[in-house]
């Protein structure tokens, strides 16, 4: 659709994802200098329809920000009051006491939040401020000029059938120029994967590596609810060689807000994030809490956990790539959402050097350099390389590296392989069995999507991509016996057989996508590309 | 208060959405009255008046109402619109057409789809297809209203004892006119208020296969619905489907065929009176909520189940 004449818009400053980052860099320009021209594009329905998080938040950037932020009625309001970590295994927990914590685990002076909430929150005050934000539109190409510099984006065209053609209610996309491009579209952004494709940025980084990261909301029973309580676990159901552990958060309105990461650089191709997390659930220390509750909602999206180590370039010409487009979020602390505000603030004040001055973008790199969040990322460096080694070591080399050495040891580990190259052959993985969903605790996908609300409009080409349509069939199916069936938190990927002729096929549900990422991230040959699909599509994640 | 019902009707007979709507006037006041805006309307009249529920019907007779053309029909609302409190259409074509006029012609708001009334200034409605569900309060002295017929029972359709009053045409000048009618020539019923749909999922295999379907509903003269595999899958078109993100039905009975259960699907059906489900999975979710279940080859069971009916036509007749 290249040929046909598209609407421009020009902005002094185009922010693509209205996430912690965009948000909070639209709201430093404005702050730095009201005469700039800023708006946000938001792929979801609104803001906070796509924002998933844990979330336990340290207000670090929000105090720097906005410092009267409390006045002004905004959703960080549970204290954090009590803390716990777990051991977890079969049938029985270890507390592993708090003061044998590094501190990126004690959270103190924290609060449990919706982040999607507080996302509601800064797009009111960005507003306030005179900048636009625009849910509904997906930025879906990146514009360059002739010169290679990034000169804006392109929004998705709107009512094109499945074969790519123009229904009746087609609306061609609309070209936004700026000056600055700000791409903060979370982790995995596919113009992030673009960008740093295109100008190199990761060239001597280790490769990146990713989470996935589910999380359900229950209202539990009043007399199980200890508001503002938190807890994280290690240890069962994961075996000690995969990454990963669970979490509980005690929000407001008796609601618990219960999740589980695992790494995704897990090996065992039969592995399923998905039926860990559910399996998870069933352990003593966790379904006590969920006696008498209803689960009320349910999400997934990948993690960015690379840290220090695959941190990319994060300025280019015309371009900034900030938050966890990039790579700011701390994993050992589990947070990225005030790693991935300051990014933001810093790209505000860069950037209006570079439109007052015409100073480089590339001044970025030494900013960040100079923040407190680089020096939290380079503490926290050595962390999660450990976990190579499996559980135990790594938790004793975390509580030397973090508690005696203070993250100051002198040498740094790399990421040895990209998540995707590290799942072992079916014929040689050993298969799991997962208990059946019990519709109490657990449950099966298509209940768990429906509690994402998510949708996408009908009708509409496949936002999914093969490079190589029958590459599933002809190779991961025998090699790894596609693991698309598992990694998927939404039942995406299936395979069926055609009835006509006996063959397996590849099926791609994409209504039921929840944008979360991982298939990008995990695929082993890299075949599927995630695009962005019409915008106003995906889950309308609430309170999350 | 009083209420104005719009009839929905073809000249000869009513179509059912009216008594829906009927039903549900009556949960707003007992003085309700029936608009007839139609071509020769005599027996619809006197068959209006038996309806229970109804204190008057109204009719406007006359050649230039033969076919439904919003254009002509909202004056003769506007024209008496003043004597009551509540005007309900059906919340189905005929109604979205006509009502929205009215309204916009009175500058004020309508209120669609409705499912439940509160009470005479609450009505009940879903939003965010269905995922929530509305309470709205209207502080206007005139509502108009679109029913969802499926949401209310049939009204009472004898027994009652209307005065019948008419009321004269009036000659509207208009840009629109009459042209031509294509109907979709179809013995099936319309999916959207069948009283029994027959529908298929994935366990049909293959488009051909759907002919077992299809066979089936002509039977039990039903309706036919499909779940989002078996539309995804090509084995049937999307208007068939029954789900989330396709039609909500609610009929008598409802029989699914090879059909899992998800979710997804149930949303669309779940408020059917009688559900039926034929699955060769006994874990299948559908079991859960089906009334009756036969767990089986559908393929075997299917051509049993036409012969038992083509038996039972036998000793009918």
């Amino acid at each position: 659709m290249t040929d046909i004449q598209r609407e421009e818009l020009e902005y002094d400053v185009v922010i693509v994802g209205a996430g912690p980052a965009g948000l909070s860099t639209a709201i430093k320009l404005k702050q730095i200098n009201p005469e700039t021209n800023v708006c946000i594009l938001e792929k979801g329905s609104e803001v906070g329809a796509h924002i998933f998080s844990g979330n336990v938040f340290e207000t670090r950037a929000l105090n720097e920000l906005i410092p009267n932020w409390k006045e002004l009625n905004c959703p960080v309001q549970n204290q954090v009051n009590k803390e716990e970590f777990l051991f977890l295994t079969t049938a029985s927990s270890i507390k592993v006491p708090n003061f044998l914590l590094p501190k990126v685990l004690q959270n103190h002076g924290n609060y449990i939040i919706s982040l999607s909430n507080l996302c509601k929150w800064l797009a009111e005050q960005a507003e306030s401020l005179g900048v636009e934000i625009f849910p509904g539109f997906a930025a879906k190409n990146l514009l360059f000029d002739d010169g290679d510099n990034l000169i804006g984006v392109q929004t998705g065209d709107m009512g094109l059938d499945q074969n790519s053609q123009p229904k009746e209610n087609f609306e061609p996309g609309i070209n936004i120029k700026s000056r600055v491009t700000v791409l903060a579209e979370g982790c995995r952004g596919h113009l992030g994967k673009q960008v740093i494709k295109k100008y190199n940025l990761d060239k001597d980084k280790s490769p990146q590596q990713y989470g996935i990261g589910f999380k359900e909301i229950w209202e539990i029973a009043p007399i199980h609810h200890q508001l503002g309580k938190v807890m994280h676990t290690v240890g069962w159901p994961l075996t000690h060689d995969t990454y990963g552990g669970g979490f509980a958060y005690h929000a407001e309105n008796s609601q618990l807000y219960l999740g589980y990461v695992v790494g995704l650089d897990y090996k065992n191709p039969y592995l399923s994030p998905y039926d860990e997390f559910q399996k998870y659930k069933t352990h003593p220390a966790i379904s006590k809490l969920l006696k008498g509750a209803k689960r009320i909602s349910y999400g997934a999206r990948a993690l960015i956990e690379g840290g220090l180590q695959s941190l990319p370039k994060m300025s280019m010409r015309g371009g900034l790539l900030i938050g966890c487009d990039a790579g700011t979020l701390n994993m050992p602390k589990i947070k990225g959402s005030h790693t991935a505000m300051k990014s933001g603030m810093i790209a505000a004040e860069v950037i209006h050097q570079h439109l007052t001055r015409n100073s480089s973008l590339d001044l970025y790199e030494e900013r960040f350099k100079q923040s407190w969040v680089y020096q939290e990322l380079h503490k926290s460096r050595n962390v999660k390389p450990s976990f190579q080694w499996g559980l135990i070591p790594a938790m004793i080399f975390t509580a030397l590296d973090q508690k005696i050495f203070q993250g100051k040891l002198p040498f740094t580990f790399n990421h040895k392989h990209a998540d995707h190259q590290t799942l072992i052959k079916a014929a040689e993985a050993s298969k799991i069995e997962y208990p059946k969903y019990d519709g109490v605790l657990t449950f099966d996908k298509p209940s768990s999507v429906y509690l994402s609300a998510t949708n996408h409009a009908e009708n509409q080409p496949c936002h999914l991509q093969l490079q190589d349509p029958d590459l599933p069939i002809h190779f991961t199916l025998n090699e790894f016996d596609e693991p698309a069936q598992r990694y998927c938190p939404a039942g995406v990927y299936e395979i069926e057989i055609d009835n006509q002729n006996q063959k397996k096929i590849f099926k791609i549900n994409s209504q039921n996508c929840i944008h979360c990422k991982t298939c990008d991230i995990k695929e082993p040959s890299q075949n599927i590309n995630w695009i962005t699909p019409e915008g106003g599509g995906g889950p309308n994640y609430s309170g999350t | 208060m009083s209420v104005l019902v719009l009839a929905e009707h073809n000249d000869q007979a009513f179509l059912s959405s009216t008594f829906n709507v009927i039903e549900a006037a009556s949960k707003i006041n007992d003085d309700i009255h029936l608009l007839i805006c139609g071509s020769k309307i005599e027996n619809l009249a006197n068959e209006g008046k038996n309806i229970l529920a109804l204190k008057k019907v109204i009719t406007c007779d006359d050649e230039g109402l033969n076919n439904v053309i919003a254009e002509k029909i909202s004056p003769i609302i506007l024209s008496i619109a003043k004597n009551y409190t509540h005007i309900l259409a059906p919340a189905t074509t005929y109604g979205k057409n006509i009502l929205p006029r009215v309204a916009a012609l009175l500058d004020i708001s309508q209120i669609s789809d409705v499912i439940g009334i509160e009470n005479p200034q609450t009505f009940i409605r879903p939003i965010y297809a269905g995922n929530a569900i509305a309470h709205v309060q209207s502080p206007q002295t005139l509502n108009l209203i679109t029913i969802r017929p499926t949401a209310f029972e049939r009204c009472e359709t004898m027994g009652g004892e209307a005065l019948i009053e008419n009321i004269p045409y009036i000659e509207t000048p208009s840009q629109t006119r009459f042209i031509n009618r294509e109907v979709t020539k179809s013995d099936r019923p319309d999916l959207s208020n069948a009283k029994i749909v027959i529908s298929g999922g994935r366990g049909l295999e293959n488009a051909d296969n759907f002919k077992l379907i299809y066979e089936l509903a002509d039977k039990l003269k039903a309706a036919v619905g499909a779940s989002r595999a078996a539309v995804d899958s090509g084995y049937i078109g999307n208007e068939h489907q029954v789900g989330q993100t396709g039609k909500m039905v609610a009929p008598d009975l409802y029989i699914a065929i090879g059909i899992s259960g998800a979710i997804q699907h149930l949303a669309g059906m779940k408020d059917s009176k009688v559900i039926v489900a034929i699955n060769k999975d006994v874990e299948a979710p559908i079991f859960k909520i089906a009334d009756y279940g036969l767990s089986g080859d559908l393929f075997q069971v299917i051509p049993e189940l036409m012969a038992e009916l083509d038996l039972l036509n036998k000793i009918e007749s």
